[in-house]
């Protein structure tokens, strides 16, 4: 089941500090010594090491802002000559992985999942009575699910941290891919809620978000056709790139999110922002399934010890 | 672990250590060689007939798990077990559930299955004990028996079609449960035993273990009715009631002595029955442990070490 869907929060350039750093610097010039926007452009350059391009803005805001520069994608490297990415791994390379299972306490299935400096925490209530019983499916379970940002999870702390645009999508993202793998036949009239929430962004948070809640499920006994695991990639400096940090994911291009479900080797989740060739689509989807793999062993292993944990600790 | 989040000084952290390995050591090996996890294939032999129990599904023509835990094999069935699940009703079990609604002709009761579950007016005894057919007036007087959060214990009596349970609560020793506490744990560490009631007589406390995790320790009340005070015997019944309302220190220092002895076995995964509740519990009070600090971390650390040699008396004997 492939879905391609539009990325509904773009809405321009996502470099949001590359703006900041941009119309500081250009204001500088502009407003502080009196330049002429080139003069001043040519400063900014300088100053911040980016290459800008005057020409006709569509967004150009009224002469008194002196914001009139369209900022190109900027050529930062984030690839050097030696293959290295900015936080030194290689284009391959995933981030540090880690969870823990059974974080709350009171929930039937929880779990916390970090990758790399994307920490995401995930808790599973069900199944259990349906509270809306207008909403009750008589012969399968019905799958909710809540995403949403700790106020403390950005740089900025944010102001609308549920119910925006952005976290409605991607509730309804993860929701499907879920309930595409939960066996919801076996437990009708029934509600199984999914609660995901960032306590750190720095990239990626979708597929954390996922693997968070597949090991959700998995540790609140709810069964499953097969894990759920997701990982992302993009294609920056002519290179296939594996697991986006935030940087990386805010240089503005391309960035595919892809959840497969590993035993069965099919796909349940396909997004992707920008544009992208279709050779180099294939390559850079390639790698980001393997990536999904590479959660799928660590997540599989992290419930196998877990299990038998619990199994000893019981006795007999 | 789940649920200890205590803060263990470097000794207190090396003993648990220890004592969980010693666990782990004497656990059997064919239990943990058992263990799968979600979509994992289950080695069984293909040529002999077998039927496909809970917990699994047919990929590919091979045998895969659906649920994280253990593979249990009864002559020709094969199904999983698993281990932090919702609560599985079966029939005849002993629940303790809570009232969640008074609905017509039934209560329906939250006991920790993907569903409430329905006790009805009619599977009921009657205030004044006569067996005979639920008027409306006895519909009306439904609350005046059980209301909105009451602590009820049943038993399971029958499965509707669309999976729901149902319970009756006939007997003497069934209905509702007042004077005491009722402890939430984890279904799995309940196995299903012959005697569900207990009654620990030095403490003089009821100690209900139901099968779905729900586990109530209550004040010892002679020949429990589910029924209310006869309205003709309330005068004379009013000034016993009274007495019988206040519950003395001493029996309520019991009551927390033992929930929390519950509430250290939970949280350390152990199974939970009478004789280990008992043991625990006077542990605790030859220690002269403080009924706070059982939750301490030192006395789930004595509780862990206790286990260990406990297990490894029993697997010597056996051998």
């Amino acid at each position: 089941m492939m879905q391609v869907r539009p990325n509904l929060d773009y809405e321009g350039p996502k470099s949001h500090q590359h703006h900041r750093a941009f119309v500081f610097g250009f204001e500088y010039g502009f407003l502080k010594e009196k330049l002429d926007q080139k003069e001043a452009a040519k400063r900014a350059n300088e100053q911040l090491g980016f290459v800008f391009d005057i020409g006709p803005n569509p967004w150009s805001k009224p002469a008194t802002s002196s914001f009139g520069c369209k900022p190109s994608l900027v050529k930062m490297e984030y690839v050097s000559p030696e293959g290295l990415r900015l936080d030194g791994r290689r284009p391959m390379e995933m981030r540090q992985i880690r969870a823990e299972i059974g974080t709350v306490a009171r929930a039937d299935g929880s779990a916390v999942f970090e990758m790399g400096n994307t920490k995401v925490i995930a808790a599973v209530y069900g199944p259990r009575e349906v509270q809306n019983r207008s909403q009750q499916i008589s012969d399968q379970a019905l799958v909710r699910c809540e995403y949403s940002m700790a106020n403390f999870s950005t740089g900025d702390r944010m102001r609308k941290p549920k119910g925006d645009r952005r976290s409605t999508e991607i509730s309804l993202v993860i929701r499907q891919t879920m309930e595409a793998c939960i066996l919801t036949h076996l437990m009708p009239r029934s509600q199984i809620d999914i609660f995901v929430q960032v306590l750190q962004a720095d990239g990626g948070t979708r597929s954390a978000c996922i693997n968070a809640a597949t090991l959700a499920l998995a540790d609140a006994g709810i069964p499953m056709r097969d894990i759920v695991t997701s990982c992302s990639a993009g294609y920056l400096n002519s290179t296939p790139l594996l697991d986006l940090n935030y940087i990386e994911d805010s240089a503005g291009g391309p960035d595919v999110t892809v959840g497969i479900l590993p035993k069965l080797d099919k796909v349940t989740l396909l997004q992707m922002d920008a544009k992208l060739p279709l050779d180099i689509f294939e390559n850079v989807m390639g790698l980001a399934t393997e990536g999904c793999k590479a959660v799928a062993n660590y997540i599989r292993e992290v419930l196998l010890e877990n299990t038998k944990q619990l199994e000893y600790r019981r006795g007999l | 672990m789940r649920g200890l989040q205590l803060p263990l000084n470097q000794t207190q952290r090396i003993r648990l250590q220890r004592a969980l390995e010693k666990l782990h050591s004497l656990s059997s090996k064919a239990n943990s060689d058992a263990s799968v996890t979600v979509a994992d294939t289950i080695p069984v032999n293909y040529d002999d007939a077998f039927l496909k129990g809970h917990g699994t599904t047919d990929l590919n023509g091979e045998l895969v798990a659906t649920v994280c835990g253990v593979v249990e094999r009864v002559n020709k069935l094969v199904y999983v077990r698993a281990l932090r699940a919702r609560y599985k009703p079966e029939v005849g079990d002993i629940v303790v559930g809570r009232v969640v609604e008074v609905a017509q002709k039934r209560w329906r009761l939250e006991i920790n299955f993907s569903q409430d579950a329905v006790l009805m007016l009619s599977s009921m005894n009657m205030p004044d004990g006569i067996q005979r057919r639920r008027t409306a007036l006895d519909e009306l007087n439904m609350r005046s028996i059980f209301e909105e959060n009451d602590v009820v214990c049943a038993e399971v009596r029958n499965f509707h079609h669309d999976g729901s349970v149902q319970l009756q609560a006939r007997s003497q020793k069934y209905g509702k449960l007042e004077k005491g506490q009722l402890l939430i744990i984890d279904p799995y560490l309940v196995k299903k035993s012959k005697q569900h009631f207990h009654y620990l007589e030095q403490f003089g406390i009821d100690l209900i273990l139901g099968r779905n995790g729900f586990i109530w320790v209550g004040e010892h009340v002679e020949a429990r009715d589910g029924m209310i005070v006869d309205q003709a015997n309330n005068s004379e019944q009013s000034t016993v009631e009274k007495d019988q309302a206040y519950t003395p220190l001493e029996m309520r220092q019991n009551i927390c002595r033992i929930a929390n002895a519950v509430r250290v076995l939970s949280t350390l995964g152990f199974n939970v029955d009478a004789d280990l509740i008992i043991e625990t519990a006077e542990l605790s009070s030859s220690l002269n442990i403080d009924i706070h600090d059982m939750l301490g971390s030192e006395f789930h650390v004595l509780v862990a070490e206790r286990e260990a040699e406990r297990r490894s008396l029993m697997t010597k004997r056996k051998r």
